[in-house]
């Protein structure tokens, strides 16, 4: 039976586990196109014509733009800062959760629904974004967006965002197609959209939607969350299947389809797959019963070390 | 039909699989499912598939377990439907006693027509695709109507003909011990039904120990599980029957002209006396002729007479004597017939070895033997005396002995190599010789010429003398040696008679003063005739060849003993001489199932031997054979079908040949005592032996229409359980969902 977030107290918190955190704290979730320009060495922000001013500083760190390094400070303090602005940032990451009913599944023994785990997911990506002082916003979507929270940078931001995670109510029906095209068109800025969903929705629409992003020129990084019993089907005997989302209902033995079923699933996991090898976008499945660190972690590092070397 | 009918409700537990099937799908866990797409993808791609699956594997399971119900119910398959099936619904073993009891007539039929009568209805109302054998058993059994064969129409049309009274007697365990070799050897006996008839009288003697074999009870028990055992009584109670139970001819010494007396024992073995009988002799008479002799007799119950006939033989070679008595309901043992060979000169030669220069006859070596041997004037009381002819010692030679039955060397002192060869001819060919010693023995040379060294003759090792001749006229002082009387010491037959309390009185006051000393030779065919008291042999015999030789330790004279002058000496010299002649040759004379066997001369060895049988006629071919105990000129012929009483002629295939007769009587000893076994007394020496019993009078079929239940198919059913669920098996492990890769 799928777990219900409802029944856990509402925590500001929950999806920030401090455990986590301390091991991912120093990873950067940076954008392909920061990078561009930074080994373009044009120094520039790619988003001319923005107006910017100044925020805040904070301490320079490798990659930063030495224009903005403020000499000032370094006389006072003796180390380098650099101004930051409004919109200095080369990163604004939308994360794409969905909330849909297929994601409140959980098999047995497993402590978490794939929401709960997309909402950790969704969490930290979100601190991880905000720490390395880029914008971070959220669209919470079943079959059409739940809440939309425009990309903020700051620490409170995130404490909605994991308000919102908490306050959303899932939904009977899923729609990640229509969401991505909505979501193409309502984004200009060039960004990050990460989309974190099991992808239990129709191939097409969701390749579709996919293609429609990276003509909008967005960098796209698909997590696919899914639950280790829908990836091994390792049902026995006699069992009836209620279909999430009002999918109808199967009464069978599942190990006289398990290798159908599984076959099934691979063909749609690895359409997935290539669509996001087409549009460049980076793609992760992810088992429930994955240490989040571990898959978030070796997730982020691959990409650093795939996004220098380019 | 169904041999367990009851058991057919296990059809219904073909269901079972099903039933199975569908409570498997009401018992299941319910689990909410987000990947629904793919497993409705995979259902809708698998269903008809599973669904043809699931009812291909559950009618096999229902198949099988209905299958092994209808195995368990043992179905059956009669008639046509049996054929069709290719089995044979029955196989069928009938025996058929055919002794000499089977011919007792109830008035309506004998016994044997009885048999044949239930037989025809067993064959009519058998299954056509049944293997019937069938045996016919008195002494043995044989098949007298081929190989096992399912044309039960030729074996219902030769049964009349081809199933024979015979006059021998019954010898049950020789039926079931063939029977049981025929079901366990013959492949067109395995059948999955199997029956045994066995049709007889239920005579009781052969049901005996001492008539069956030892292993007769395991036999039987192991013939019931073999198969179906229906024991058919042809038989009936309260019979009385009178037999010829005896014919005995005095003295086989024979001569022309010589009265010979013919004993005939008559026996009733009924409970009522029979008065009147009459009893009819014949001698050399044709069938149909008028008996030579007639006279009545009566029969306490449970009685016998003898009744006694004297005849004179004109003529010398071979005499048919034949003895019936008046009619009653077993025909068969109401003769007897026999054989006496006659001589037509004298069948005896005495040698003197004594001083050929005495000239008083008493003097003569052969003196009291002459007296001993020879015949009375007619009218003179009986004992037998043949005739002898004597010739001195020195004239011995001469002689052609194969003219005597018997030569007795009376204190003979050598003999001659040729002599001694010559008389080892005739004595290996049948001839008796006996060998009195006395003072003019030379030891030395006998045991030279007539031992082992020379023509082997002699029983013995003739020693040393002991004693000393005695003065009768005054013996005192010389201490004889007597003879033994102890009747356990009186075994040969010769001496058997003399255990007889009167007899026996006669060795008493013989004494021997002097004698030789004789040290038996080893071997079975060694007997002592008489002994001292001491033990030690004083006369031994020995069977050479066809021929007897006997040695005595002393002579028949009174120079050594007073045996000649005691009332011993007529009486035991003709027993010994005819002992002497009948020899070791076998008697013309037999009993129905005894084989006739005899010698030919070597020069008929390329010439086959025919016997022919009083019934049915035309002629068989006896097995010719040469025997280590024959002498080289000498063949031994063998006959075994000596099934019915009468006479049979045994003829060379060769122009000239002399044929010689053989007198088979009815074996009537034990066959003629009609005395009935009760199934009750049978189940009780023969509790391991499991039988239906059924009369000649019970419509057998009807009877054992419950037992003959076709053909069990049971297998076939058994068969389809066992590839139904190896299908199952094989389907169940191919279509077993395999682990995804």
């Amino acid at each position: 039976m799928a777990r219900s977030s409802a029944r856990r107290p509402p925590s500001i918190s929950r999806f920030l586990d401090p455990r986590i955190l301390n091991r991912v704290d120093r990873l950067s979730v940076a954008a392909r196109s920061v990078v561009e320009g930074f080994m373009a060495g044009a120094h520039r922000s790619p988003y001319h014509g923005f107006s910017v001013e100044f925020s805040q500083h904070r301490e320079y760190t490798q990659g930063d733009d030495p224009r903005h390094l403020d000499w000032k400070r370094y006389a006072k303090a003796g180390r380098y800062f650099v101004k930051q602005y409004e919109v200095e940032t080369n990163l604004v990451a939308h994360l794409l959760q969905d909330c849909s009913e297929s994601m409140d599944y959980a098999s047995p023994r497993m402590p978490w629904t794939k929401r709960e785990y997309a909402s950790f997911l969704t969490a930290t990506l979100a601190y991880l974004i905000v720490n390395q002082s880029d914008a971070v916003g959220t669209v919470l979507y079943h079959s059409e967006v739940a809440a939309f929270l425009e990309p903020r940078q700051s620490v409170a931001h995130v404490n909605r965002i994991c308000a919102e995670l908490e306050r959303i109510e899932t939904a009977p029906r899923t729609d990640t197609g229509a969401v991505l095209h909505g979501i193409a068109e309502r984004i200009k800025r060039r960004g990050l959209v990460v989309l974190i969903s099991d992808l239990l929705d129709r191939a097409e629409r969701i390749l579709a939607g996919l293609d429609h992003l990276r003509f909008a020129r967005q960098e796209v990084v698909v997590f696919q969350v899914m639950d280790p019993y829908e990836l091994d089907f390792p049902f026995e005997g006699v069992v009836r299947f209620d279909g999430l989302e009002g999918l109808g209902r199967a009464l069978c033995q599942p190990r006289r389809l398990r290798q159908d079923y599984l076959e099934s699933l691979r063909r749609h996991v690895l359409a997935i797959r290539s669509a996001c090898e087409r549009n460049r976008a980076d793609y992760l499945l992810v088992r429930t019963d994955q240490p989040l660190e571990v898959a978030l972690a070796g997730f982020l590092h691959s990409r650093s070390l795939r996004l220098w070397h380019r | 039909m169904f041999l367990n009918p009851w058991l057919l409700f296990g059809v219904a537990l073909a269901a079972v699989p099903v039933l199975i099937h569908l409570l498997l799908r009401r018992r299941y866990r319910t689990i909410p499912w987000a990947a629904m797409a793919f497993l409705l993808e995979a259902l809708r791609k698998n269903r008809q598939r599973m669904e043809l699956h699931d009812r291909i594997l559950m009618l096999l399971r229902a198949a099988a377990v209905a299958c092994l119900a209808l195995a368990l119910a043992r179905p059956t398959l009669t008639g046509r439907a049996a054929a069709l099936a290719g089995a044979s619904s029955n196989a069928m073993v009938i025996l058929m006693d055919v002794s000499g009891s089977m011919g007792c007539h109830d008035g309506r039929e004998t016994r044997l027509d009885a048999a044949r009568r239930v037989v025809k209805s067993l064959l009519a109302q058998a299954d056509p695709n049944t293997n019937v054998a069938l045996l016919a058993f008195s002494h043995d059994a044989r098949m007298p109507l081929g190989e096992p064969t399912r044309n039960l129409a030729f074996l219902d049309q030769e049964l009349d003909r081809g199933i024979l009274q015979t006059d021998a007697a019954t010898r049950i365990d020789r039926a079931v011990g063939a029977a049981l070799e025929l079901l366990r050897s013959r492949s067109d006996l395995q059948a999955v039904r199997r029956e045994v008839y066995l049709l007889t009288d239920l005579q009781a003697y052969p049901w005996t120990e001492r008539h069956a074999s030892a292993t007769f009870a395991q036999e039987l028990e192991r013939l019931g599980r073999e198969a179906s055992v229906v024991l058919v009584d042809v038989g009936d109670a309260g019979l009385g029957n009178v037999a010829v139970t005896g014919l005995d001819i005095s003295d086989p010494l024979v001569r022309v002209g010589m009265p010979v007396d013919l004993s005939v024992t008559v026996r009733n073995f009924g409970r009522t006396p029979v008065t009147g009988l009459p009893v009819d002799g014949y001698v050399d008479v044709e069938p149909g002729g008028a008996p030579t002799t007639r006279q009545t007799v009566d029969l306490p119950p449970e009685g016998h007479a003898v009744v006694s006939f004297q005849t004179v033989f004109a003529t010398g070679g071979e005499h048919r004597i034949e003895v019936r008595t008046g009619p009653d309901r077993v025909a068969g043992d109401n003769r007897c017939f026999a054989i006496v060979e006659v001589q037509a000169g004298a069948s005896l030669l005495l040698v003197d070895g004594g001083d050929a220069r005495r000239e008083e006859p008493q003097a003569r070596e052969t003196a009291y033997l002459e007296l001993a041997l020879a015949p009375l004037e007619p009218g003179a009381p009986r004992p037998e005396k043949p005739a002898a002819d004597v010739v001195p010692a020195y004239r011995l030679s001469e002689r052609n002995f194969g003219d005597y039955q018997v030569t007795v060397l009376c204190n003979v002192a050598r003999v001659s190599t040729d002599t001694a060869m010559a008389l080892a001819r005739q004595v290996r060919a049948g001839m008796g010789l006996l060998i009195l010693l006395g003072d003019r023995s030379d030891a030395a040379s006998l045991n030279r010429v007539l031992g082992p060294e020379g023509v082997d003759l002699l029983p013995a090792e003739i020693g040393e003398t002991w004693g000393q001749e005695p003065d009768l006229r005054a013996p005192v002082g010389v201490e004889p040696r007597r003879l033994a009387r102890d009747p356990d010491r009186l075994t040969h037959p010769v001496m058997a008679e003399f255990r007889n309390e009167e007899l026996n009185e006669l060795l008493a006051p013989v004494c021997v003063y002097r004698g030789w000393d004789l040290t038996p030779r080893a071997g079975d065919e060694i007997r002592t005739v008489m002994a001292y008291r001491d033990g030690q042999p004083a006369i031994l015999e020995r069977r050479v060849g066809l021929g007897l030789v006997m040695l005595a330790a002393f002579p028949a004279t009174t120079a050594w003993s007073n045996w000649p002058t005691q009332y011993l000496f007529p009486v035991l010299i003709p027993r010994l001489a005819s002992r002497l002649a009948a020899g070791h040759r076998p008697s013309r004379n037999r009993m129905a199932g005894e084989p006739l066997s005899g010698s030919l001369s070597a020069g008929e060895r390329q010439h086959a031997v025919f016997v022919h049988p009083p019934v049915p006629e035309g002629r068989r071919q006896a097995t010719v054979e040469e025997g280590d105990d024959l002498p080289t000129s000498r063949l031994r012929f063998r006959y075994a079908e000596t099934d019915r009483a009468g006479f049979y002629d045994v003829v060379p295939d060769r122009p000239g040949s002399r044929p010689q007769t053989y007198a088979v009587s009815p074996n009537v000893l034990d066959e003629a005592d009609l005395t009935r076994i009760s199934v009750e007394d049978l189940r009780s020496a023969y509790p391991g032996f499991e039988f239906t019993f059924v009369t000649k009078d019970e419509d057998v079929v009807t009877r054992l229409a419950a037992e003959r239940r076709g053909v069990e198919v049971w297998p076939w059913f058994l068969g389809l359980v066992f590839l139904f669920l190896g299908f199952e098996s094989v389907l169940a492990l191919r279509w077993a969902p395999r682990e995804a890769p």
